[in-house]
């Protein structure tokens, strides 16, 4: 036990005490941060800030709308012609005709120039529109609130019969966090797994590991390595949600969408009680590869497919997203290598039933003890075969015990 | 010359000789095929499936929906909704009842202050987004009628301009304009683009391992008595680029021959037959591809592949394993992901300025100009500017890597770092 905690230690920091360690993590922050940037000049900079026109055949409008909160100001034109020279002359940067029968025949024309409106400033327009048809409606009406809630409409929170789950369709932030959880935990998996099979082959390769093993048994050697290797790449990920609350807690005062963030604990049990198993599987099925394959290039080609096998549900998101409780969705939950991911997936957007998360859980634990015993065996076997591949005779002998 | 020749043999037969060479040259395609269009096509049936299923269950009644009115507010329902499609109940007991013995499917509840607050709650056994719009926008519609005395009132409220009419009164667009925009050109440009980035760092990484590993296991030492360290990258640039592209030939005329032959891209293209079969069935390849696009991608490609496998290669000179060499290698291949991080701006203003920078500087040029020369209409002069740049920006990368390639860099087994790296620069 001492031995495989001096391995985890020594992996643990020989990692995370390098400079490349630091720069890795900080470097993706800095490319998101960037690429946020950018993104955000290229939105603001492409905003059209000029007057959107109207003309108002159907005499809707009964005072000149006042400008919206967050859209382009509102001006009205007494005929269609004058309407086109403003466009033409770059002064609006596109009008509304509202036709005599608009309210029987619900149509109205949009003219623009090169480029049609964005969503925002057709939103803007929406907004006056629906503000003077309220006004025209209850011109008479007693009721207080009535007119704000006929602009306003409804806002309709979904919850599920037992009272489990309840999402607010208009936070979406909420139901796409568990979406986001699982992706930073399985990537954390899958990068760790990476290094340990990167770690095995090379120690393969430079024959260290015919001098480890004089020491340690294949268990210590591998066991510590992937629970250091775990470590860093959970050090990597506190590093990364550390930084995310704070923009969080920042940005939360400027987008009140993300202030009300929260995390349920029904999903950090989740992910506690999914993620080592689910760890302790690819490392396994990882080190099994390693043992096999005769060099490092080959291993990692067949690594990436593998890791293709855990990224399965973020393919079907959509998929999942549509029907969460699909005849794909629970088969994806309950095999052992998509179990986390698509639980994940599924979590912000329906309940799963108990009995699907109890399967699926002990399917994935059950599979994995398999992937560590099956790794232990064949690496015992292929650590000091370097440079020729395991073929399917050996490692037969190998699980059968003859191996050793 | 004839070392050089060796090494270049000597690459292709080893790496050719693998069979996950192989398995990825035969797999990729399939595996990108299904991963881009499978969950494409799949989605859209499910999502089409559920949407038509709610929008019918709205309309027909056939998935009724329960109601428990504490505001007072709903007296009547419009007469354009199927009575049948939402049930009135007294209390929230009777309509839990009503669920289990599968009355109805689910039920809403509008609370008593519904008029202050505007907020209401569906409850269903199963929660789904996907549909939540639909289904609470029936709720806002019998709500809206009720408040406005009018169902043509409340469905204007809920959406003010259902039919818009929208006309440009600019200029008639010149002739590259109208080619470009065909169906396909929304997916296409991030597509191609995602390929030669997977091709060129695929291909520029088999070089940072093969020096890599040389080194690690010494073949280096004995190789270096025979060898000169720049005819040994050389041949490696040369060997393993010549391998990448026969990767890519062979993707090709497989392409080509599963969508039923053809003389060349072009000619498949042109091809009226097989554009209409593409067309039926779903698949936005090659609808519209500027002519000429195939011989700019390949030359795009090798100039890629020339600047990063050297950049690689370099790398691997100085790395002592692969496990440091590999951690410096996403720092080297940001410029090259650049545009496909940014792949939107690409579909969204494929001439605008940030699109043209980053096809007219050398480094993002591969992956960049490749998008916007899908999307067509890019100005001869600026795709030949970008092809001189990325050309001279190879050469000098070539220079660069063989001074790296030295027998004391090639056989010390120091660490990695930034400092060393600008260190080696500066000899």
């Amino acid at each position: 036990m001492g031995k495989l905690w001096l391995v985890a230690r020594q992996e643990y920091w020989g990692r995370v005490r390098q400079r490349s360690f630091l720069v890795g993590t900080l470097s993706i922050l800095a490319i998101i941060a960037v690429i946020m940037g950018i993104t955000a000049i290229i939105v603001i900079g492409g905003r059209d800030d000029r007057p959107l026109g109207y003309v108002d055949r159907a005499g809707l409008f009964a005072a000149q709308p006042g400008p919206a909160a967050d859209g382009p100001e509102l001006r009205a034109f007494a005929d269609e012609a004058v309407a086109r020279e403003a466009l033409a002359a770059g002064v609006i940067q596109a009008f509304y005709v509202l036709p005599e029968d608009y309210l029987s025949r619900r149509e109205v024309a949009l003219f623009y120039g090169k480029d049609k409106p964005g969503e925002g400033v057709r939103g803007a327009f929406d907004d006056a529109l629906r503000g003077s048809l309220a006004q025209r409606t209850l011109a008479a009406s007693a009721l207080a609130g009535v007119q704000q809630r006929l602009i306003e409409g409804t806002q309709v929170t979904l919850r599920s019969l037992d009272g489990r789950r309840q999402i607010d369709p208009s936070s979406i932030v909420d139901a796409l966090l568990p979406f986001l959880a699982g992706f930073l935990f399985i990537m954390a998996t899958i990068s760790s797994s990476g290094y340990l099979l990167q770690a095995l082959t090379a120690e393969k390769e430079n024959r260290t590991a015919e001098v480890m093993i004089t020491t340690l048994t294949p268990l210590q050697l591998v066991g510590g390595k992937s629970l250091g290797l775990m470590a860093v790449s959970l050090t990597q990920l506190a590093i990364w949600v550390a930084v995310a609350l704070a923009a969080i807690a920042v940005g939360g005062r400027y987008f009140p969408e993300l202030s009300g963030l929260h995390v349920s604990p029904g999903l950090i049990g989740v992910i506690l009680l999914f993620f080592l198993p689910a760890y302790a599987l690819i490392a396994g099925l990882m080190t099994a590869i390693g043992a096999i394959m005769p060099d490092q290039q080959q291993s990692q080609q067949i690594a990436g497919l593998l890791n293709m096998m855990f990224f399965v549900p973020y393919f079907l998101a959509a998929v999942l997203f549509a029907n969460p409780n699909g005849p794909l969705a629970v088969a994806l939950t309950l095999f052992p290598t998509t179990a986390f991911t698509a639980i994940s997936v599924r979590w912000g957007m329906t309940t799963i039933p108990t009995w699907q998360l109890a399967a699926s859980w002990i399917i994935l634990v059950v599979s994995a003890a398999f992937s560590v015993v099956f790794a232990a065996q064949i690496f015992r076997m292929g650590m000091l075969t370097y440079g020729q591949r395991l073929d399917a005779r050996s490692i037969r002998a190998a699980l059968g015990g003859r191996g050793s | 010359m004839r070392t050089l020749r060796l090494v270049i043999l000597h690459e292709l037969k080893s790496t050719a000789s693998k069979r996950s060479f192989w398995l990825m040259t035969l797999l990729f395609p399939l595996l990108i095929t299904a991963i881009s269009l499978g969950p494409q096509l799949l989605a859209r049936r499910s999502v089409e499936s559920e949407l038509n299923t709610a929008a019918d269950a709205v309309t027909n009644g056939s998935q009724p929906l329960g109601y428990v009115d504490a505001s007072g507010l709903i007296q009547q329902l419009p007469p354009d909704l199927n009575p049948a499609a939402l049930r009135a109940y007294t209390n929230e007991a009777a309509v839990r009842a009503a669920v289990r013995s599968g009355e109805i499917s689910g039920y809403f509840l509008v609370p008593a202050d519904y008029l202050r607050s505007g907020s209401a709650v569906l409850v269903t056994p199963e929660l789904s987004l996907m549909t939540a719009d639909q289904r609470s926008g029936q709720l806002d519609y019998v709500l809206r009628y009720n408040l406005a005395g009018d169902a043509n009132l409340a469905s204007l409220l809920r959406d003010p301009t259902p039919a818009v009419v929208a006309t440009s009164l600019a200029p008639a667009p010149s002739a590259t304009e109208t080619t470009r925009r065909g169906p396909a050109t929304s997916i296409l440009p991030i597509a191609v683009m995602f390929i030669l980035f997977f091709v060129i760092t695929m291909s520029a990484s088999y070089m940072l391992q093969s020096v890599v590993k040389e080194k690690e296991n010494r073949t280096a030492e004995v190789l270096l008595v025979s060898l000169h360290p720049r005819d040994l990258m050389l041949g490696k640039v040369i060997g393993l680029g010549a391998l990448a592209l026969g990767q890519m030939a062979i993707w090709l005329v497989g392409g080509m021959l599963l969508s039923g032959g053809g003389l060349g891209l072009g000619g498949l293209l042109r091809n009226p037959q097989v554009t209409a079969s593409l067309a039926q069935t779903d698949v936005p390849a090659g609808l519209g591809l500027p002519s000429g696009f195939a011989l700019w991608a390949l030359l795009f490609f090798l100039g890629g592949y020339v600047v990063y496998s050297s950049a690689l290669g370099a790398l691997g000179a100085l790395a002592p394993n692969m496990r440091e060499g590999s951690q410096f290698t996403f720092v080297f291949l940001i410029p090259l992901l650049t545009p496909v991080w940014l792949n939107y701006v690409f579909t969204e203003q494929p001439d605008g300025p940030l699109a043209t920078i980053l096809s007219l500087f050398p480094l993002t040029a591969p992956t960049a100009m490749v998008a916007r020369l899908t999307a067509g209409g890019v100005p001869f002069w600026q795709a030949a500017i970008s092809f001189i740049g990325l050309a001279v920006t190879a050469y000098f990368f070539i220079h660069l890597a063989a001074r790296f390639f030295r027998a004391d860099t090639l056989l010390s087994s120091g660490s990695l770092s930034w400092r060393r790296i600008g260190s080696e620069l500066r000899r």
